[in-house]
């Protein structure tokens, strides 16, 4: 029990709640049938599970990057832990790098946003190389769901996607993958 | 619509927005070639999710061209992403631009997670589940909530909640917030581009993107006619279509915006395929729209294959040939053996930009076996590619006048960007090939039957009437005592050649016209009839009556048959007869008697008598 809450703990926001379903809701749990859990509860047994993925919900918009790879660690681990082919996850990783790249971008630099957008459209046309079409897709908003999973996030995100409002691109082709 | 920011205006200044379309009057001199697909993306997209759709959209032409390239019928294929986000309900007077309809939805969720949670661990960890509204991940992680009792429904109330303002903003494409002439600029200048440079453009929209490629095509068709642009609407959100569409019966935002603006503002569903929790909405571009999991119960299609239908529709459509192809000069008259020079015209010219490469393929057709030469083998074919729009028909030297040919000539090309592959017809000929005829060609030999002199040198000439190969000979036979030259027939590249007389007789002179290769395209003959009388006589008159005594000079002429000419000192006006060595003239009172090159003359009644002798 230890180990697990210590796991589920590096989310702060989880915390709480998983210390609550694991210590069965306190004195009352010795009275009456148990209650039953609460969705957050259920939730959270999920990601402890693996059901769920487990996501930095840091108030940070970069979240932690201790290898500074462009990515958060938590994407990283979860990049990792895909049964995808090491170049799939490659592009992944390129993906969630060109997502999180636009996160700390100052959106009034139109050549910062120009290489920004150049860097998502390289990076999912890696993942249409990786993949087959069927699958590219989904792994593509699968990376964007899971960067951008607080509202902070979602702010700094939409405020790139404003920079390109009414804008026109043509796909990248050739080296479009950078591993 | 969403004001642009100031990073946009200045890109819009920069690729000159604000071209009207008919300024490329003059541009569309140019062949069209090569297509452009452009992608106007949904509801609620992010750009990421435009440029997703994008390569989805190309997957898809991929896979119904059965190829991994970007070719459309051996022509190049380039796609652009024309995107727009969606502005968010929430946009007031004070913030009108800096929040989308995701932020939004993700708001919804958010209020919504509370409700169901107060202690905020399901809004907060579980944010990222509002992205399953609609194009979501497709492990569908939102299902833990749809499943759980005790959420009671939550996620499914949430995507009617997160329905409801994507159809709001919708609606509000069409009214309050409707695209501006900012929002509009960045694509016009595209399309403007795109024409100038002579492209097929297919547009592709999908949901909101329809409100955008309407003025899309209105403002580009006057540019490139309808043959040059086609639209494939994809759950279109806009009251008037300019193509062909698709959408589904359970296409929720779709069928919401219909009950805001009207039953008849929103075309019929064509296709119909099952729920799927991929898409709770059953809007998807991707998730619906482009999947081959659905099958459409319409159609017994998948949803995928319908689209993919109306692309390749779309794009034979755009494929017809736009171009003349003709062959000058249309219609040639030549002789056996000769040849024509064909040029191959391609109207209007091709944009060179975009061009690779470009080659003929010339084909010969018909009764006369025409022939072009292979200049690598050096041998005579039937049919050759060139790359040079011009080549030179050989008639064959075996036709015969009235058998014809028919010429025709494919312009194939390759396009930049098209991976080398096969090339294709441009536009060819196949109607309005160039027709060659095989003519008669007519000689004719010069003078005409003539009389000469013995021992006369006559100069005798061929003119030909038709068209002359190179190359051809004239081959002179005589048949008589007179002489051309050596005894045999005399053969000559000029068209002449001199006859010596005999003393006497008649003789026949014929030439045959040949080619190179002895054909006989033309003969002409004439007979030389060999007067003894004709010629030029010096001598002088004696009288011993008193009548004119001195010189004199005889020309006499062959008046036809037996009928003698003269002129005295060069005045004519003076007939007679011959028979054989003896002749006569003023009703038999003037008598001649030849011998070889001399005659003599008496005329009795005026004592005169005379030798004369022939020059």
């Amino acid at each position: 029990m230890k180990t697990r809450k210590a796991f589920v703990c590096s989310l702060p926001a989880a915390c709480s709640v998983l210390w609550l379903t694991a210590c069965g809701g306190g004195s009352s749990a010795s009275q009456g049938p148990p209650a039953p859990p609460t969705v957050a509860a259920s939730m959270m047994a999920l990601v402890a599970s693996g059901v769920l993925p487990t996501l930095d919900v840091t108030t940070s918009i970069t979240g932690t990057d201790a290898n500074n790879n462009g990515v958060r660690d938590d994407l990283d681990t979860l990049i990792a832990g895909q049964t995808d082919t090491p170049s799939q996850k490659a592009a992944l990783t390129q993906a969630a790098q060109s997502i999180q790249a636009t996160l700390t971008l100052n959106t009034g630099d139109a050549s910062a946003v120009a290489t920004a957008a150049t860097g998502m459209r390289k990076s999912i046309a890696c993942l249409y190389a990786q993949y087959d079409a069927a699958t590219a897709g989904g792994r593509f908003h699968w990376i964007q769901e899971m960067s951008i999973n607080t509202m902070p996030r979602l702010k700094a995100y939409d405020a790139f996607n404003i920079a390109m409002n009414n804008s026109v691109t043509h796909l990248e082709q050739g080296a479009v993958c950078n591993a | 619509m969403r004001k642009s920011s100031p990073l946009i205006s200045g890109l819009l200044v920069l690729m000159g927005a604000g071209f009207a379309p008919q300024l490329l009057s003059a541009q569309q001199a140019t062949c069209p070639l090569g297509f452009t697909v452009a992608f106007f993306n949904g509801v609620g997209n992010t750009y990421g999710n435009a440029v997703a759709s994008m390569h989805a959209t190309q997957a898809a032409i991929q896979e119904s061209q059965s190829t991994t390239n970007d070719v459309y019928d051996s022509e190049d294929v380039q796609y652009e992403v024309m995107y727009n986000t969606t502005a968010a309900q929430a946009a007031n007077a004070f913030d009108p631009v800096n929040t989308t309809i995701l932020q939004d939805v993700a708001e919804v969720f958010v209020q919504r997670a509370q409700e169901l949670d107060p202690t905020g661990t399901v809004g907060t960890n579980f944010f990222y589940m509002f992205w399953e509204w609609n194009e979501g991940a497709p492990q569908n992680y939102s299902n833990s909530l749809s499943n759980n009792s005790a959420t009671n429904n939550f996620f499914a109330n949430f995507v009617n909640a997160a329905v409801t303002a994507a159809v709001g903003a919708l609606a509000n494409l069409s009214g309050s917030q409707a695209p501006t002439a900012a929002d509009y600029g960045q694509q016009e200048a595209q399309l403007t581009a795109d024409a100038a440079a002579g492209r097929k453009l297919l547009l592709v929209a999908h949901s909101q993107g329809n409100l955008f490629v309407n003025h899309g095509y209105d403002f580009i068709l006057p540019a490139v006619s309808a043959a040059r642009v086609k639209v494939v609407h994809v759950a279109p959100a806009s009251v008037t279509l300019r193509g062909d569409y698709e959408l589904s019966t359970g296409d929720l935002v779709i069928n919401g915006l219909r009950l805001v603006n009207g039953f008849a503002s929103i075309v019929d569903p064509n296709i119909s395929p099952p729920f799927t929790s991929a898409d709770p909405t059953g809007h998807g571009y991707t998730e619906i729209y482009l999947s081959a999991a659905l099958t459409d119960s319409i159609t017994q299609s998948t949803d995928r294959a319908l689209l993919e239908q109306r692309f390749v529709a779309a794009l034979v459509a755009l494929d017809s040939q736009q171009c003349a192809m003709s062959i000058t000069p249309p219609t040639s008259t030549v002789s056996a053996g000769a040849q024509v020079t064909l040029n191959a015209i391609l109207t209007p010219p091709v944009n060179a930009a975009n061009l690779e490469s470009i080659t003929y393929k010339w084909s010969i057709s018909g009764t006369a076996g025409g022939t072009f030469s292979n200049p690598v083998l050096g041998n005579e074919v039937p049919s050759l590619t060139t790359t040079a729009p011009t080549i030179t028909y050989n008639a064959s030297s075996a036709a015969i006048s009235g058998q014809a040919d028919s010429v025709t000539v494919e312009v194939d090309i390759s396009t930049v960007n098209n991976n080398n592959s096969t090339t294709k017809a441009l536009a060819a000929t196949t109607t309005n090939p160039a027709q060659i005829t095989i003519g008669s060609l007519n000689a004719m030999l010069t003078p005409q039957n003539p009389t000469v002199a013995p021992g006369s040198v006559t100069p005798f000439s061929v003119t030909l009437q038709g068209t002359v190969p190179t190359g051809i000979s004239y081959v002179w036979t005589l048949v008589g005592t007179g002489s051309i030259g050596a005894g045999g027939p005399v053969t000559t590249t000029a068209a002449a050649i001199n006859y010596t007389a005999p003393n006497s007789g008649t003789d026949t002179l014929s030439v045959s016209v040949q080619d190179s290769g002895g054909k006989v395209l033309a003969t002409s003959s004439t007979t030389i009839t060999v007067n003894p009388w004709v010629g030029t006589w010096v001598g002088s008159l004696a009288s011993d009556c008193g009548y004119y005594a001195g010189p004199l000079t005889y020309t006499i002429t062959s008046g036809g048959g037996n009928v003698l000419e003269f002129a005295l000192d060069g005045f004519p006006g003076y007939s007679g007869t011959y028979t054989g060595n003896s002749a006569v003239a003023a009703n038999g009172e003037v008598v001649f008697t030849l011998s070889g090159n001399t005659f003599s003359v008496v005329e009795a009644d005026s004592c005169q008598s005379g030798t004369f002798t022939r020059q």
